[in-house]
């Protein structure tokens, strides 16, 4: 009796398990009919996923071969997971968001495949050199630029008409104001919780950037050292702070103490959301070091999966270059902040409209002409660590750059060495 | 029955209650550990191809000459020491108080209670501005002027606060649901022989809680060695300055989320694993010899 | 007692409630400032003006009524299967005699070590295999069994007094229903703590439900409360809004269910 008992609970246990299986299932299968499903992995969350989304459903108006069915991840780390689970899987979507400096990851993973066949000769041809020298990897056109940020300079007009100085063009200067204000109580400048990205921009500045095309390093050439010192010797001077644990520099900047901060374009948007009542601040680019300019390019590409169908494939490079489109990379632009990615975009005149109208975007879209990405290599994501660790040390440890930077050179060239 | 020895018969019924929960833990904890188990002696491997090329101990020369790993061993034991016997004390004290009082008892218990359902994210938020070394209130209160989460002296030590105060609330209910099948007879007979409340704490109730007092203990030697959330959150996604929080699960997620070193991040959790089952075995091993283990039978 | 002692004990405690009521007051005081405070100092900042408007806007800022419905679900199922494959477990290692009885329960406890992060990826490919992505089958049945629940009750069902075991079985009452018509009732506050446990740790989980869902329909609460962070920051007013509403469930659970956790015994006893 109790026996028939047990059986029954574990019955109707199964029973359970494979009813909801089943539910889960058939209505997965329905959604297959004649148009090609083009599934998307992206990062986008609240109004930038709304954008995206309208401009998935124009192209899906826009046709009736594919149908595009987008779907946020949440944020990119966990797109991160979700894409390294789903290539251990095998259930890639067609394409996703991801960092061109995965790329080299992925190829090794035998699970990402060129644009190349599927793309028009010359679809990229009009895309900014910025830009474009991050599609390839060993001569194959892998990442699609899609979401692109520059790194800028934030300032507040009212402070730096308070102290009589006026937007930086040079570090050295940006330096010399940080120690002019500095008996006023005020601070330079503030970055974000690593100035990676400034030191890797002061690094390329010197002509040699941090890693050259050809793999070689310069972490602690003496040009690369006296650029470090720039940043290096601005904090201990406490003329510049980072932000640690706040993440962004922002808020800082915000508390009115300090002149200028070093952000993300991406940023524009929320701290427009964010900024105190009454607190007025502009954008310019960074400065330049030795007479060179140089920023760094950050964000997203778009990628395709070998799983693809080669009906998806197609599709997939159908929607990419849809997105380039004047009208929807501009439209892209200005609802997000992002970059728009043509030199046509860039010359329309509904978008010079924009940027009249919201100067805070101009800074960003100046910067292309100067901007660069890093070189994509196996073990990018090692080194990547392993330079966010030499800036840290710098700043909550105060290593000397020429300890720091020393241990980076060394690390890296393993690195290389190790994943050649 | 209770004391009669094992026959086949009573091992086929066993295994029938035992069945559900056996068939579970194989499958999605028994079996992913044997393979990341295996993935650890793994050379030369393509994580998604599964291509192996060698099978030898390299990880593991990795991680003992990484000095990253040294940092995140030394950082997990002190965590370990410093959190474990704090927030099982603090535990045990308040709910020892929270079961004698009445008055506003439920209220009190609820919000003994907030921390566990308050999420991570939301702690870690509401910490981070505590600990702010300018009008934060922990600094306020002991009247410092301490950059908690960006000094690299005393990071560990501000992740070692957050996550006293954030486990207290789980061993809370634990223990208050341990008092509370405590029979009330027992007491009151004690009493009743003119015992202090200091003897009946000592010879009625601690006795009985231990069994309870076992599983919170090591429970909180587990989840504690395992922290990991907490970290991310506190110092916005990074293992503190420099490297001042880096844990041994800090270090797992590194190697495996972050640098795709996927068998360095395996032979990190066998250690990791090996070491909790170290110090766990050397807590049952106690409670062995004081036949707390098997409870009072 | 002495009313000095009262005091005392009331004195301690609520210095201890302060620095526990202080986090989760500030989180309801961040909901309601408008976005552009920044949290620039560390003052607890009573909102200027009171945005109750956040909360609205938090629940549309992504499908919650669709993702509260998935986490009743996977709670409610997990949880009831969760204490069911515990209670059977933990009975046959306290009340049965079998082989390898002490092996394998040591061997339990050491699978409690295993860091999660671990089984991961190996637990989506099973799932793949089993083709269970996206479907609930994946949100709940690797949860149905929980050996720190299991090592709990086993701990409650020692600490119970044979004699009534005995009794019970001279009586002519089978094991299974020694089990469900005694020994369960009596361990109801051992059994109602676990399970509140249980249900929080269901209701918060994140990564797996993220993991194993491509789609908005089989999504949970947790895996909502993303849609306020971004590459540029965190939008914290609608993030602590969206959060209480998460919330405020577990809390009004707590409060029906701890009556059962404080007086597991004095009822029981009642009875017999």
């Amino acid at each position: 009796m109790k026996y028939l008992r047990q059986l029954l609970l574990y019955g109707l246990g199964a029973l359970v398990v494979v009813t909801l299986s089943a539910c889960g299932r058939s209505q997965a299968a329905t959604s297959t009919t004649r148009p090609v499903t083009i599934t998307f992995w992206h990062g986008m969350t609240d109004q930038h996923k709304a954008t995206l989304n309208h401009l998935i459903t124009q192209f899906n108006r826009s046709q009736t071969r594919y149908r595009v069915v987008g779907s946020s991840q949440g944020d990119f780390a966990s797109l991160q997971h979700k894409i390294m689970a789903g290539a251990k899987a095998h259930t890639l979507p067609t394409i996703a968001q991801t960092a061109y400096t995965n790329v080299p990851t992925y190829v090794q993973g035998g699970f990402i495949t060129p644009l190349d066949p599927y793309l028009k000769p010359g679809a990229l041809k009009d895309v900014y050199p910025a830009f474009l020298k991050a599609t390839t990897y060993r001569d194959r056109t892998y990442a699609f630029p899609f979401s692109k940020s520059a790194r800028i300079l934030f300032y507040s007009p009212q402070l730096l008409k308070r102290t009589g100085l006026r937007v930086p063009r040079t570090w050295a200067e940006l330096s010399r104001d940080g120690q002019k204000v500095h008996a006023q109580g005020l601070t330079g400048v503030a970055f974000d919780q690593s100035f990676m990205s400034e030191l890797d921009d002061l690094i390329a500045q010197t002509g040699t950037p941090l890693i050259s095309d050809q793999l070689k390093v310069n972490a602690n050439s003496p040009a690369a050292l006296k650029a470090t010192h720039v940043i290096y010797d601005m904090l201990q001077q406490k003329t510049a702070t980072t932000a640690g644990t706040d993440g962004y520099g922002s808020t800082q900047f915000f508390a009115g103490k300090t002149l200028f901060y070093c952000g993300s374009s991406a940023a524009i948007p929320i701290m427009q959301a964010s900024a105190p009542k009454g607190f007025r601040w502009q954008t310019a680019p960074l400065p330049s070091y030795q007479g060179h300019h140089a920023t760094s390019i950050a964000g997203n590409d778009l990628v395709l999966f070998k799983s693809a169908s080669p009906a998806q494939r197609r599709g997939a490079a159908a929607f990419m270059t849809f997105l380039l489109q004047k009208r929807q990379t501009t439209y892209w632009a200005q609802k997000t902040g992002y970059l728009p990615l043509t030199k046509a975009a860039q010359r329309d005149t509904k978008f010079q409209a924009y940027l009249a109208k919201h100067p805070t975007a101009k800074a960003a879209n100046q910067s292309i002409k100067f901007g660069f990405q890093d070189v994509a290599f196996r073990g990018y994501p090692q080194y990547f660590m392993a330079l966010s660790q030499a800036t840290d040390q710098m700043t909550s440890q105060h290593q000397t750059p020429e300890k720091a930077m020393g241990r980076l050179q060394r690390q890296t060239e393993r690195i290389i060495k190790q994943n050649r | 029955m209770l004391n009669a020895k094992p026959t086949l018969k009573s091992t086929l019924v066993a295994l029938l209650y035992l069945a559900p929960l056996l068939l579970i833990v194989g499958v999605f904890t028994l079996w992913p550990l044997l393979t990341s188990f295996l993935m650890s002696g793994y050379t030369h491997y393509n994580y998604f191809t599964n291509h192996v090329g060698g099978f030898g101990g390299a990880n593991f020369s990795y991680l003992w000459h990484d000095p990253n790993f040294h940092l995140a061993l030394r950082h997990t034991l002190i965590f370990v020491l410093g959190v474990v016997p704090a927030t099982v004390i603090l535990a045990l004290g308040i709910a020892l108080l929270l079961n004698r009082i009445t008055w506003l008892a439920t209220f009190f218990r609820t919000v003994y209670f907030l921390p566990f359902v308050t999420a991570t994210v939301a702690i870690s938020l509401v910490w981070g501005w505590l600990l702010r070394p300018d009008n934060g209130l922990i600094n306020l209160l002991f009247r410092t002027h301490i950059d908690w989460l960006n000094d690299p002296r005393y990071a560990l030590g501000a992740v070692i606060m957050v996550c006293i105060w954030q486990n207290l609330g789980v061993n809370i209910i634990l223990f208050l649901a341990g008092l509370g099948r405590i029979d009330r007879r027992y007491q009151a007979a004690a009493t009743l022989d003119g015992a202090s409340t200091w003897q009946r704490l000592t010879n009625v109730t601690w006795p009985l809680l231990l069994p309870m007092t076992v599983l919170i203990t090591v429970n909180a030697i587990v989840t504690n060695f395992k922290v990991f959330n907490q970290i991310y959150a506190l110092f916005h996604g990074t293992a503190g300055p420099g490297n001042a929080a880096l844990t041994l699960m800090y270090y797992l997620y590194q190697q495996f989320y972050v640098e795709n070193q996927y068998p360095v991040a395996a032979a990190c959790g066998v250690v990791l694993f090996a070491l909790i089952l170290l110090v766990t075995g050397l807590a049952a091993l106690y409670f062995h010899r004081h036949a707390w283990w098997e409870g009072r039978r | 007692m002495k009313i000095y002692k009262i005091t005392f004990i009331y004195l301690l405690l609520t210095l201890g409630a302060v620095t526990m009521l202080l986090p989760f007051g500030w989180m309801l005081l961040t909901s309601l400032q408008p976005a552009a405070t920044t949290f620039a100092t560390g003052h607890l900042a009573i909102p200027t003006a009171w945005q109750w408007v956040n909360y609205p806007r938090a629940w549309h800022a992504a499908p919650f009524a669709r993702y509260c419905l998935n986490s009743l679900v996977v709670t409610l199922t997990t949880t009831v299967g969760q204490m069911l494959t515990s209670i059977l477990a933990a009975f046959a290692f306290t009340h049965l005699r079998f082989y390898g009885r002490r092996v394998l329960f040591d061997g339990l406890i050491a699978l409690m070590m295993v860091p999660g992060e671990l089984l991961l990826i190996p637990n989506f490919v099973t799932m793949t295999r089993l083709h269970w992505v996206d479907t609930y089958a994946a949100l709940i049945v690797p949860w149905l069994a929980s050996i720190f629940a299991m090592f709990a009750l086993r701990q409650a069902f020692t600490a119970q007094s044979p004699t009534t075991y005995y009794a019970a079985r001279l009586d002519g009452a089978s094991n299974w229903q020694y089990l469900w018509q005694i020994l369960v009732p009596a361990n109801r506050s051992t059994l109602t703590a676990v399970a509140v446990l249980q249900i929080i740790g269901s209701w918060n989980a994140f990564m797996w439900p993220l993991i194993i869902t491509n789609s908005d329909r089989l999504r949970t609460l947790p895996v909502g409360l993303m849609a306020f962070t971004s590459e540029a920051g965190t939008n914290y007013p609608l993030l602590m809004a969206a959060t209480v509403c998460v919330l405020l469930p577990l809390l009004v659970l707590y409060l029906l269910l701890q009556k059962y956790i404080i007086a597991g015994v004095t009822r029981t006893n009642l009875k017999g």
